[in-house]
């Protein structure tokens, strides 16, 4: 789990995945769609989230060109699964691919980033992770049944390692 | 409590929002100049020397078969940033290029 400070002791969090074997990462993410602080309830309706719009997700390759690589303040290491590097990128990438598709609306306790981030490490281990960081949020949301994957439990838990300003 | 979470959530739309939208002009540049310069059917190599021409960072995400990038504004707050991805088709040449705002908040 990544965290990047938003306000005070509150963060911002997304979810690295590690290939044990080689060291590469993929991250997947989450945010508002839009900055704006206007609108109305009305908004949720049509996916406005009062003005931040829908969630929006994304995922890629975790370096120098991903959003958050460059802010990150602490990680923690949630534990392994025993699933093939790729076959978990995909999960990923459909995690973020149904998220968007149902257009969830924004509101800043939740759902939000953090809801993303905590749902999607459920969906992958089949465990809430509990988090080391105040992250609000990050117990709303559950795994979507319009996932193609079903969770692969954790081998190995890692709870209590952070690492701090990587 | 209430006040606490009232006091947290005008900080969180102060920064998430600021006084205006910060990273516009930085999208509009990006944009403009990925529209102009890219269009579908261009090779991986164009995408590249584009890319490197504009001094934009990337990384090829061989899991989506695209191009990903973040780029900042430096007088902008880090919770904000263009996003661009150039997706290419199973050939490798160009099928969609995606330049949009990026958001970080809770």
């Amino acid at each position: 789990m990544g965290y990047t400070q938003v306000v005070g002791e509150q963060y911002h969090t997304f979810v690295i995945l590690t290939d044990t074997e080689t060291g590469q990462q993929f991250a997947t993410r989450a945010g508002p769609t839009t900055n704006s602080f206007s609108g109305s309830a009305s908004d949720a309706g049509s996916g406005g989230g009062y003005g931040f719009g829908p969630i929006h997700a994304q995922t890629g390759p975790y370096d120098s060109s991903f959003i958050d690589q460059p802010n990150v303040v602490a990680t923690q290491s949630i534990g392994t699964i025993p699933t093939d590097y790729s076959q978990a990128v995909a999960n990923a990438q459909n995690f973020a691919n149904v998220t968007n598709a149902n257009g969830i609306p924004y509101w800043v306790l939740g759902p939000n980033s953090n809801s993303y981030a905590s749902t999607f490490t459920e969906s992958l281990t089949g465990t809430r992770p509990t988090l080391e960081h105040s992250a609000p949020g990050s117990d709303m949301g559950t795994p979507s049944s319009d996932l193609n994957y079903s969770p692969t439990p954790l081998v190995t838990s890692s709870s209590g390692n952070t690492q701090c300003g990587q | 409590m209430r006040a606490i979470v009232g006091a947290l959530l005008a900080m969180i739309a102060v920064i998430v929002s600021g006084c205006r939208d910060c990273i516009e002009p930085k999208f509009q540049e990006v944009k403009g100049l990925l529209d102009g310069k890219l269009k579908v059917g261009d090779t991986r190599e164009r995408v590249e020397e584009v890319l490197k021409s504009a001094e934009i960072g990337y990384t090829y995400d061989r899991f989506s078969n695209r191009y990903q990038s973040t780029v900042r504004d430096a007088r902008c707050e880090p919770y904000a940033a263009v996003s661009v991805y150039v997706n290419l088709d199973t050939s490798g040449k160009v099928s969609k290029v995606e330049v949009s705002k990026t958001y970080t908040s809770l």
